[in-house]
């Protein structure tokens, strides 16, 4: 018995090796698959172009974006790229420079929104019976209202109290981020719970369970782990759906307020020359936030096809 | 994908009916044709690409079907069983290639078949049938629409298939067809869908048909009622059958001659009776002595267990495939191809040694007997009733056991009798129904797993059937088991470090596997992690709830031994679910028989096997197909299991018992009698009766 074991040890010794190198090879691949998709690096392409701008603002653009360089309203010319806007800014500089404000407050909404969804949902999936009654009805409830009014009433009515000036550090920006997240919470919370609901019938559950694990424990080192994929697939989907919802509250004047450069902002001021024939001051900003929520969708569709390959 | 079927729908047509073929010549015995076989395959060889690499699957496999005849192939997970049944039809995946040989069905080779030929030879001439026939049929679409279906597809008009479908159904002995036609698959339970299946792959009445594993998944009772059907199908149309299966025993039971399959090559062939028998191969030995058969048990043999693992897919097997664990290897072995040996009356060996076979001894390793100590658990009128949309479904009634030091429980029973949710009451997973009472060790247990010590937590663990969902799959097994090391004996960090190493030892996993997550575990090293797991705090119960049933044979004899070892060892007490009726006699002391939530019978092993016996086991004994091929008058059970929502009046079994009592089975509770000392039998007929009609050969 002793001898066979000895052998059937050595056995598999050499074809644990072998699936060590072929897990090596198999994250390799997922790699591999995802640069190997047209959809995937031109989605990079674009986010890493918005990010350095971002970054670097002031140091790459041409004329400085806050002050009047020149006269108001010139069409696209080899001076002005994208043409002045109508106090007489760049409005390429300004396309560029609005990169910062809309990367400032988007994805660190998307993250908050997934980490509450993650922490509603858990608590839903993981516990059942009433408590996910209680939470999935109120969930829905939210999901009813169209996001961009509930975030519309919210920004607008929230007054100047010390209270919220406290939570949010005195920022606009940062209370645009709570908002953003809160009203992504449920569809977030929705998403996980169906995650957690397959993962928790799973014996390993069981398992801790009886050696007298916490939910607690369950839930953050058990289960977590196990649904990181359909998380992070999430997140990447829910950064395009912030900066969409961010820049339509800059537009709606609820958002990031003047003179910052912000896409919606912009599109906003811009809108009643219009008519009068100037487009360029709404074409170029509402060009960059179509690029950026493009850019990142091919992302996320990427990393999803890969994930779930 | 236009040209290739879907899995799971049988193709069709007509030709010739049974009813034409029948009359032609089949007569009640088939007529083995020896002419032209029905499927040939010469020196097959197929790869699947895998990341761009071929990797050799079948490495030459050659044998023929005779017209009639029934043949099996057997061997472990891996070995090419159903790469070989897909590759006869040409139905491989998209990724996999013949890449020489040759496949002839009735004399045509279909390697050389266009998409329209192949398309018109699976409609015609061949037809499969799938492990699971749940997926085999679409869930949204009423089972008679799907099996009128495979009739239009033969260009019949409607009522005319409707009809033809209507007599399928009758054909595969479906109790009332024209209701089986109107329901959906998932109201049906799994072995009338897998009626359903083989009706819709006769539908073209073929001459090949192909059986996948068609039984496993299914009750003992399901099992041999399916093969029943396929043995009288058989018969009625004479169509040559391809049967795989890795149960020994139903493969001795359905087929005439068998093939062992071993890494992509077939490495003995012949009747089956004479394989299984006296086998010829050092693979078929191994194979065969891993088995717990002829009433084998634990206190006398440890199992025989073949070393090493099967080859990776696609490694370079120069010599013998069987090589590195075959215990007769030889210089000659190492360095030569084994050659295809005729040892006569159709039978074929491939080794270097065949006149050695005799030679291999089995290892008579004899175990310390656990002496049964004290009662460590006592379960008293427990019954657990689940709240199911506004019904209550009582899945356990008024259970009444207890479990000795050191001793094993089996408990058996077909699925939906209650066992696992017995097992769960006991953990403290599923709180049972007030009233119950169960101790542990002389002391009341609470009812929930959350209100229980941490030494009633620590006392009691389980193993469970699958090890990929019992361990979570993003820890490394070094984590998997600290953690319980440290929360169920409250060691520090350095002491369980120590304990870790101990228990992985103990279990032969080596400190490498430690830092490996389960994915890159073999399934049977993944069961060791599990039970090493359980065994972490000195557990006093630990319940197995069919541990072995997702390994191969070889695997299981390993896990068995190493069960019964640290039994003996450390005097832990097992609650053993199993559906496999020889792994629960190799492995239990006593025995419990479920029926509905129900106990029909508890005794001694000796008791449960040698009778009298309930009904109920009766013919649950009688449904399993032996590898020994001993006679068995099958005793056939009418009827579905009912429904525990609606539990039928007096006794729950009489229904469907043959040896019902009419008028008093069917409305008074059923009495305990004690047929022996300990040997408890809840039946109306007096055990006498019972051992007297149980002796003489049963009716029906």
């Amino acid at each position: 018995m002793s001898e066979a074991s000895a052998s059937s040890a050595t056995t598999s010794a050499t074809v644990l090796e072998q699936a060590d190198a072929e897990r090596k090879q198999a994250r390799r691949e997922s790699w591999r698959l995802l640069r190997r998709r047209p959809g995937f690096i031109i989605g990079m392409v674009i986010v890493v172009f918005w990010l350095v701008c971002a970054i670097l603002e002031k140091r790459i653009t041409p004329y400085d974006p806050f002050t009047y360089t020149t006269k108001a309203k010139l069409a696209p010319s080899a001076d002005h790229w994208f043409g002045t806007d109508k106090i007489g800014r760049d409005i390429f500089s300004r396309v560029l420079a609005g990169a910062r404000d809309v990367l400032v407050v988007a994805p660190p909404a998307a993250v908050l929104g997934v980490s509450l969804g993650t922490f509603v949902g858990m608590t839903m999936g993981y516990f059942r019976g009433r408590v996910d009654l209680v939470l999935s009805r109120i969930v829905e409830a939210f999901l009813a209202l169209p996001v961009v009014l509930v975030g519309l009433l919210v920004l607008s009515l929230a007054g100047t109290s010390s209270v919220l000036a406290a939570i949010t550090f005195d920022s606009r920006k940062v209370l645009v981020i709570y908002v953003v997240a809160l009203l992504f919470t449920p569809i977030v919370a929705r998403t996980v719970r169906a995650a957690v609901i397959a993962e928790r019938d799973l014996d390993y559950v069981t398992s801790a369970r009886l050696r007298g694990e916490s939910a607690t424990f369950i839930m953050t080192r058990e289960v977590l782990p196990n649904i990181a994929a359909p998380i992070v697939v999430e997140l990447t989907v829910r950064i395009g759906y912030a900066i969409f919802t961010v820049s339509t509250l800059s537009f709606l004047g609820v958002g990031v307020q003047r003179p910052s450069p912000d896409w919606g902002l912009a599109i906003s001021e811009g809108r009643d020359v219009l008519q009068a024939g100037i487009w360029w001051p709404v074409t170029f900003p509402a060009l960059a936030i179509a690029t950026l929520v493009i850019g990142v969708n091919l992302v996320a569709d990427s990393i999803q096809a890969v994930y779930e390959r | 994908m236009s040209t290739e079927p879907s899995p799971g729908v049988p193709y069709l047509p007509p030709r010739a009916t049974a009813a034409d073929r029948a009359a032609a010549g089949a007569g009640a015995t088939v007529d083995v044709d020896e002419r032209r076989p029905a499927l040939q395959l010469e020196d097959l060889q197929v790869a699947y690409a895998v990341r761009g690499i071929d990797r050799i699957v079948l490495r030459g496999v050659s044998f023929s079907i005779a017209p009639g005849e029934a043949f099996g192939l057997v061997g472990e997970s891996g070995c090419g069983k159903s790469t070989t049944a897909y590759a006869a039809l040409r139905y491989l995946p998209r990724n996999g290639r013949i890449t020489s040989g040759h496949i002839r069905v009735d004399g045509n080779d279909i390697t050389t078949f266009d998409k329209e030929q192949l398309r018109r030879f699976r409609a015609e001439e061949a037809s499969m049938v799938y492990q699971d026939p749940g997926s085999s049929l679409n869930p949204t679409i009423k089972v008679g629409k799907q099996l009128v279906e495979s009739f239009l597809v033969l260009g019949q008009s409607k009522p005319a298939a409707r009809a033809n479908a209507l007599q399928a159904l009758n054909r595969v002995q479906i109790a009332d067809p024209a209701r089986v036609m109107d329901r959906y698959p998932h109201q049906l339970s799994g072995g009338m869908l897998q009626r359903v299946v083989i009706a819709m792959a006769l539908a073209c009445d073929p001459k090949l048909l192909v059986l996948d594993e068609p039984t496993t998944g299914l009750d003992a009772t399901v099992e041999a009622e399916v093969l029943d059907l396929v043995r009288t199908l058989r018969n009625e149309t004479g169509a040559a059958i391809l049967l795989i299966a890795h149960n020994l025993g139903v493969i001795r039971s359905m087929c005439d001659r068998v093939g062992v399959m071993y890494a992509g090559k077939i490495v003995e062939e012949g009747p089956a009776a004479k394989v299984f028998d006296d086998p010829q191969h050092p693979y078929t030995v191994g194979l065969l002595r891993s088995l717990p058969r002829q009433g084998r048990r634990k206190g006398q043999h440890s199992l025989a267990t073949i070393p090493g693992t099967l080859p990776v897919l696609g490694a370079d097997l120069p010599t013998c495939v069987f090589i590195d664990r075959c215990s007769l290897a030889s210089d000659l072995c190492r360095s030569q191809e084994a050659p295809l040996v005729d040892l006569g009356g159709g039978r074929t060996t491939r080794c270097h040694h065949p006149d050695l076979i005799g030679t291999m001894l089995e290892a008579e390793s004899t175990r310390v007997v656990v002496s049964q100590g004290e009662t460590v658990l006592t379960i008293a009128g427990v019954s657990k009733t689940f709240r199911q949309a506004g019904h209550s479904v009582p899945a356990l009634v008024g259970i009444d056991l207890s479990l000795a030091d050191g001793e094993t429980l089996g408990l058996v029973g077909e699925s939906g009798s209650g066992k696992s949710t017995l097992a769960k009451a006991i953990l403290g997973v599923h709180a049972p129904d007030l009233g119950g009472e169960m101790t542990l060790d002389q002391h009341q247990l609470a009812s929930r797993i959350g209100n229980r010590s941490t030494d009633d937590i620590r006392a009691m663990q389980i193993i469970f059937q699958n090890p990929d969902s019992a361990l979570n799959a993003s820890w490394t097994v070094r984590r998997i088991l600290k953690r319980s090391v440290r929360k169920l004996t409250g060691a520090n960090s350095v002491d369980s470090d120590a304990r870790v190493a101990t228990l992985a030892d103990h279990l032969r996993l080596s400190p490498r596997h430690l830092d490996m997550k389960p994915s890159q575990l073999s399934g049977g090293l993944k069961q060791r992690v599990a039970i090493a797991r359980a065994f972490a705090g000195d557990p006093r119960i630990v319940v197995c709830d069919e541990p072995t049933s997702a390994l191969d044979v070889s695997v299981q004899a390993a896990i068995l031994n190493l069960l019964a070892e640290l039994q003996s060892e450390q005097r832990t007490s097992y609650v053993f679910i199993s559906h496999d009726l020889g792994v629960v006699r190799y492995l239990a002391d006593r025995i419990a028989v479920m029926y509905l939530g129900r106990i029909m019978e508890v005794g001694s092993t000796d008791d449960i096997f040698g009778g009298p016996h309930h009904p109920y086991t009766e013919a649950l004994l009688s449904a399993v197909p032996s590898v020994d091929g001993e006679p068995s008058t099958r005793i056939k059970l009418e009827g579905e299991i009912p429904s525990p929502a609606n539990p039928p009046s007096g006794c729950v079994f009489h229904p469907r018992c043959p040896r019902r009592i009419d008028g008093v089975c069917n409305s008074i509770e059923p009495p305990i009698i004690e047929a022996s000392l300990g040997h408890i039998i809840r039946c109306h007929i007096p055990a006498e009766q019972l051992r007297e009609l149980q002796q003489s050969p049963a009716s029906g």
